[in-house]
């Protein structure tokens, strides 16, 4: 490069200098006549002087030793002082090389461990400890053992990971994977045979029901949910700030905005439901999915429910309409919402921030409920199971979009998992059971809410989840199912009961 | 040179041997070298003619479904899911290739022409290091900084020219649109054709230019008469070369672009164009393997529109050169 030929000229010519410098510092005298020399004995002079403390001739040859020299970077080694400045040229070379090759064999060994990372107990314990779980959070300890993998929904991944940690916390000789690669693939996953179950924001459809036969060994897949998450509708505009201030909006006017009629935000309809506010001209900017996405299909599933007249596309996991700006992946839409003022978007709400949201009306004779954890779990026990597909122990739910529960919120998103009653495998067929019972328990569902900010499941879809779980076959008994203990910790012993 | 060989002694050198030898050797390396380059490119066509074939000569009505769930219906036959994927590509690398050219130009006549040489060695460090950069950095910068902090720009220029079509409003905002996407993207290309521009001109005959200035030209006259004529057909090649980096831009279009589907020249507004490139990248990971194969499929259309492209080129600098 450019520079270094400048750097390198500037060397030459200052040779002088240099030399003279390193006479006021080192214990050699050094030949004023040859650069060849000059370079040699600053060279010198540099191994000579790490062995000592840091010298001023250090800082300031550096950058021309190393360039002019060529050779590879001085190792920090403790050479012989009393090698003589004539020996130094023909010397200096080989021992180099020398000390490098033993660098390099010294590091090998290092590298080599990089690939081997399976923790050990105490490392899973800690680690646990760590992320905040205390002993109500692990699962109970089997003797089994292996590794076994999950693969889907991209919004179980904050879910999936607290459970991994929690079970093999005290399962320490499994080892649990979940690659979030979206629900299609992971569903494709799961019917090819290469992962134990597969995390999905939607149901199976009837082809997948019947592929699913030959990947497990009895009969066909079943779907049971996990996972409850509360879809908020974020906001940003100027004057609606913070988690007290929300824009209100019922279905219909919900619908509208998002369908492109409602265009400002001083719109009529939006003014009457929020006299609190006294909204400004800006346009309304509608952020959407512009991927694939299980949140786009319960949210506008949610409005096909409950404002159907408004609402008159198909459900689908993409965006129907081409209303404003389409973003990819819910960090998108966050990102997007949080750039301009007078955007709208929906978006999970564990991941939307600071970000003001909308409460709905739901019923002119209750207030506006606004998104919180406890509303969706209230919507969801005021929910059905679909009837039509609950043979082979699916249980789907239908959410009641048009619940008037009081302080339920109706946008939730359910994610499935998917599995099978029976593996050609032994050994999964027991890990599955004792994992769905880990998941779906209470103190699964607490600690995701905890970690991830889900709604956990309400009581009576968790006893309806139980019995399709309790299909599958369980593992033989091992002598103590008892938690084990974690290292004693303040964690610990501060740890409240769930 | 046959004269000399024939009065000189026949006796061959050991030297000679190896000479002739080494220069066998070479021209064989110098060839496979070729060879190896055109194989690869047959390769690349090959693999993707061989992939995309279910989704361009299968069963009609799979495709379609197939296509229908990737644009949420918004698309119906391959042509009609890539013609606007084509359109977009086309349009974001024209505005970006329009944005750079002169602009590059500019820099690489002030470096060969105008600049002190200390400044001009920094300035051609700097340019270097442009290139250097990744496309996801500068989607990042595109997506979080470029994007809020442009908007006033252009609703001035909405404003004032709004009434052409191109620059018609309301302008989105925030402003992940076409026109962004441009601006990111002939930051990228700029390097390209400047650094390759720059050495060209650094070649032009310095005779013509004293001569020009002799016969009382000022230095841009100058520049008019002797440089850029010299250096036109080198200029045109810089810029396919840009264009092509252009066309499949991925990483920055996918971070900062609101993707459409429609035939919009609407540089204001979002949601109406994507490129091949980054719907590629953004539908990959959802698509099944007919999926797969319709997206391969765009990725062989935008392979062979590059190529058209290319082939515009030389046909160009060929007449300008001639």
């Amino acid at each position: 490069m450019r520079v270094f030929r400048l750097l390198n000229l500037k060397h030459n010519q200052h040779a002088g200098f240099f030399m003279q410098m390193m006479n006021k510092h080192s214990k050699y005298s050094v030949p004023a006549n040859t650069v060849a020399n000059t370079l040699n004995a600053v060279h010198t002079a540099n191994i000579v002087n790490t062995a000592d403390t840091a010298s001023p001739v250090n800082t300031a040859n550096p950058a021309n030793t190393a360039k002019v020299t060529s050779a590879t970077n001085t190792p920090k080694v403790v050479n012989t002082p009393s090698k003589t400045v004539s020996n130094a040229s023909s010397n200096v070379p080989r021992v180099k090389r020398f000390i490098a090759a033993l660098c390099i064999i010294g590091v090998l060994p290092a590298l080599s461990a990089c690939g081997d990372n399976f923790p050990t107990a105490q490392d899973l314990r800690s680690q646990a400890q760590g992320a905040g779980l205390t002993q109500q959070d692990l699962a109970p300890h089997t003797d089994l053992s292996g590794e076994f993998s999950g693969a889907g929904a991209s919004s179980q991944q904050a879910v999936m990971e607290s459970w991994i940690a929690g079970f093999q916390a005290s399962n320490t000789d499994i080892a649990i994977g979940y690659d979030p690669s979206g629900s299609g693939a992971g569903v494709n996953t799961f019917l090819m045979g290469a992962s134990a179950w597969a995390g999905s924001d939607a149901v199976l459809s009837d082809e997948q029901l019947a592929q699913s036969s030959s990947v497990c060994a009895v009969g066909q897949a079943f779907d049971v949910p996990v996972m409850i998450s509360p879809i908020a509708v974020i906001v940003n505009l100027p004057g609606v700030v913070g988690q007290d201030q929300h824009i209100v909006m019922d279905a219909n006017t919900l619908a509208n905005v998002f369908n492109g009629t409602i265009t400002r935000w001083n719109d009529r309809r939006l003014q009457a439901l929020n006299p609190q506010f006294n909204l400004p001209d800006l346009p309304v900017t509608v952020v959407h999915r512009s991927d694939k996405s299980g949140t786009t299909l319960n949210f506008v599933s949610y409005l096909k429910d409950a404002a159907a007249g408004q609402w008159q596309y198909d459900l689908s996991e993409n965006w129907p309409n081409n209303v404003g700006q389409g973003a990819k992946g819910t960090s998108g839409v966050v990102a997007t919402v949080q750039q301009a003022a007078g955007t709208i978007g929906y978006a999970d709400y564990s991941q939307i921030g600071k970000l003001a949201t909308v409460a709905l009306s739901v019923n002119s004779s209750q207030p506006p409920v606004a998104v919180s954890v406890e509303g969706a779990t209230k919507a969801l026990e005021d929910s059905h199971i679909d009837q039509k597909r609950s043979q082979n122990n699916r249980v789907i739910v239908q959410v009641n979009h048009t619940t008037d529960k009081p302080g339920a919120y109706p946008i939730v998103l359910v994610s499935y998992a998917i599995a099978c009653t029976q593996y050609s495998n032994a050994s999964t067929t027991q890990f599955m059971r004792v994992w769905l019972d880990y998941i779906t328990s209470e103190r699964g569902q607490a600690l995701a809410s905890r970690n991830a900010g889900t709604a956990p499941l309400p009581h009576n879809l968790r006893e309806r989840v139980a019995q399709s779980v309790q299909a599958i076959e369980a593992p033989a008994a091992p002598a103590s199912s008892a938690v084990p203990d974690l290292p004693d910790s303040p964690n610990n012993q501060s740890a409240s009961k769930l | 040179m046959s004269e000399a060989t024939t009065a000189a002694p026949t006796m061959t050198t050991s030297s000679e041997h190896s000479g002739k030898a080494a220069d066998t050797i070479f021209r064989i390396i110098a060839k496979l070298c070729g060879l190896l380059i055109l194989a690869t490119l047959a390769a690349v066509f090959i693999f993707l003619g061989l992939r995309a074939w279910p989704a361009l000569g299968g069963n009609k009505q799979e495709i379609a479904d197939v296509i229908a769930n990737l644009t949420g219906g918004g698309a119906q036959t391959f042509w009609g899911y890539v013609g606007p994927l084509l359109f977009g590509t086309v349009l974001v690398s024209a505005i970006s290739l329009l944005f750079a050219f002169f602009v590059s130009i500019g820099i690489a006549l002030f470096i060969s022409h105008y600049a002190p040489k200390r400044l001009a060695a920094i300035l051609s460090y700097i340019i270097d290091l442009l290139a250097a950069i990744p496309s996801v950095v500068y989607g990042l910068w595109g997506g979080l900084v470029l994007v809020p902090a442009i908007v006033p720009v252009w609703k001035q220029i909405s404003a004032v020219f709004g009434w052409i079509p191109i620059f018609a409003g309301p302008v989105a905002d925030p402003s992940r649109t076409v026109a962004t996407v441009g601006i990111v993207l002939a930051v990228m290309i700029m390097p390209i054709i400047t650094s390759l521009s720059r050495d060209i001109f650094l070649q032009a005959p310095k005779l013509q230019q004293e001569a020009a200035l002799a016969l009382g030209a000022t230095k841009w006259e100058m520049i008019r008469l002797a440089v850029l004529p010299f250096g036109m057909s080198g200029v045109i090649s810089a810029s396919m070369l840009a264009l092509g980096r252009a066309l499949g831009e991925t990483m920055a279009v996918l971070m900062i672009l609101s993707p459409g589907l429609s035939y919009s020249i609407k540089l204001f507004q979002a949601s109406q164009n994507q490129t091949i490139a980054a719907n590629i990248a953004a539908q990959y990971p959802e698509a099944n393997d007919l999926g797969v194969a319709v997206l391969i499929a765009t990725g062989l259309v935008l392979f062979v529109i590059t190529f058209a492209v290319n082939a515009i080129a030389r046909s160009i600098t060929r007449k300008v050169g001639a």
